[in-house]
């Protein structure tokens, strides 16, 4: 998967959000989004996600268009912000739930996704119990879940204990792996720096410098 | 369209503020059956008066405290379950994950079918049980025209199948409850256009039937109130053309903002 951000920008209500911006990143590569609060890093993984329209440019996935001959990427697993499920539906629930829609996967196959992140797949709780890790965890197992080709995750640190931002590492480095393309915004520049092979530096909403990671 | 449907219909039919909902109307039902119908049965046994079930259950009348309260709040009731859940999952992430999964358009109609059937479901079923409860306690005798014993009239909607055919007559008339109420309840959903705030989302459907009782009893133009019409018994008397342009002025609603919604450019979370 290649997947090409050209000239991209973004105004909302009169503010550039995104400025020009022109990307390309290739699977099997984590690229890194560093950054601070309201520089676009997040707008820019919704506009990948097709969950905002941009106002100029063009984003392709293999040659293809969004908005033109695609809407949402096919094989996209996401994490923008905190997560917020069904608070009435167990975690397990909420993924089954969302399953459905696409109906690529089994039971089975949610319930390995809630093992890795650390989360008990019987657990009978509602997510409206769920402590902030947890449904942290719950994200990116939303995310992980329908092995996805193009994983866009924004602070998927967020919450996490220890042992939990190990096992998101792990995770992360395992789709890696497998062969995706991830993208990955990240407060933490040594973790970012630890994972990404590449990280862009993103300020009001120019991605003009980037520097390579450790990898 | 149809693979949001098991997520969405699930989620409207298995939520914790469905029961509230449902206690409510089968309440009201239960109440009115024990104030109002058993008392009548030493009568029946008396052979007092031709009762009939069609002129006493819970639509069939206008004058008891639990038909006044079903058709007052029967729109906040109806919109409690599912009501907010448009606003929910555009503040949620579950939303923006639905969408990537399944597209926009499709996930918009599907909001606004379940809404439809969430409100239809909610209003009807409590009537149907009151209907069938009554029936079961008072004979269902056959309304005679100019006994004075019915408020339905000539002139009323369906007036002669009531005095031919009087229990297609409840029949109909509870579809065309569940037809309005559905589309009163699809406003909930279309209210996320102008407001975030959940709880406006779910009075919404109750402040436009409020505001269209106002206007017809301001006006003297009754026939415009649908918790009169509305009511089997006809408490107030309407024509087709003036339902039909109240069901589609509520659809219009719905689906100019299913439009935006999917036109919308800054999208879900």
């Amino acid at each position: 998967m290649i997947l090409k951000i050209e000239n991209v920008t973004k105004i909302i209500q009169g503010a550039t959000v995104l400025n020009q911006v022109s990307l390309c990143m290739e699977s099997g590569n984590i690229y890194g989004l560093f950054g601070r609060n309201g520089s676009g890093k997040t707008m820019l993984m919704r506009a990948v996600c097709g969950l905002i329209r941009i106002t100029e440019g063009k984003i392709t996935i293999d040659g293809a268009q969004q908005w033109k001959d695609f809407s949402y990427p096919d094989g996209l697993g996401m994490l923008i912000e905190t997560p917020v499920f069904l608070p009435d539906y167990t975690g397990y629930e909420n993924l089954r739930l969302l399953s459905c829609i696409k109906k690529e996967i089994k039971g089975e196959d949610i319930r390995k996704s809630l093992i890795r992140v650390g989360l008990e797949p019987n657990d009978k709780r509602n997510t409206r119990k769920y402590s902030l890790g947890m449904r942290q965890r719950l994200g990116i197992a939303c995310a992980i879940m329908e092995n996805p080709r193009l994983l866009v995750l924004d602070e998927p640190f967020n919450g996490l204990d220890a042992d939990g931002c190990e096992q998101v590492k792990h995770i992360i480095l395992e789709e890696k792996q497998k062969g995706a393309l991830i993208i990955l915004a990240c407060h933490n520049r040594e973790e970012l720096e630890n994972l990404s092979d590449t990280i862009y530096k993103v300020e009001q909403g120019r991605f003009s410098t980037f520097t390579d990671g450790q990898k | 369209m149809k693979h949001y449907l098991r997520m969405e219909l699930k989620r409207a039919f298995w939520n914790r503020r469905l029961l509230p909902a449902l206690i409510f109307g089968f309440g009201l039902s239960v109440w009115h059956c024990f104030a109002y119908i058993v008392p009548l049965r030493g009568w029946i046994f008396a052979g007092v008066y031709p009762l009939s079930a069609y002129n006493r259950w819970l639509g069939g009348e206008y004058y008891s405290l639990q038909s006044t309260l079903f058709y007052l709040l029967v729109p906040i009731v109806c919109a409690l379950p599912y009501g907010d859940s448009w606003l929910c999952d555009c503040a949620g992430s579950i939303g923006g994950q639905a969408v990537i999964r399944g597209g926009k358009r499709p996930f918009v109609q599907t909001k606004l079918l379940v809404s439809f059937l969430t409100g239809a479901l909610i209003a009807v079923l409590p009537l149907l049980f009151d209907f069938a409860l009554t029936s079961a306690m008072l004979p269902a005798i056959v309304p005679k025209a100019g006994l004075g014993l019915s408020p339905i009239s000539t002139k009323s909607l369906l007036g002669d199948l009531f005095y031919a055919k009087p229990f297609w007559y409840v029949l109909v008339y509870l579809g065309i409850n569940g037809l309005f109420f559905g589309s009163l309840n699809t406003l909930s959903i279309a209210a996320g256009l102008f407001t975030a705030n959940r709880y406006m989302a779910i009075l919404t459907p109750f402040f436009c039937y409020m505001a269209l009782h106002c206007a017809g009893t301001t006006i003297q133009r009754f026939e415009l109130c649908p918790s009169g019409f509305l009511r089997p018994c006809q408490q107030f008397i309407t024509t087709w053309v003036i339902l039909g342009a109240e069901v589609m002025g509520i659809w219009s609603f719905g689906v100019f903002a299913a439009f935006r919604y999917i036109r919308e450019e800054h999208g879900m979370r």
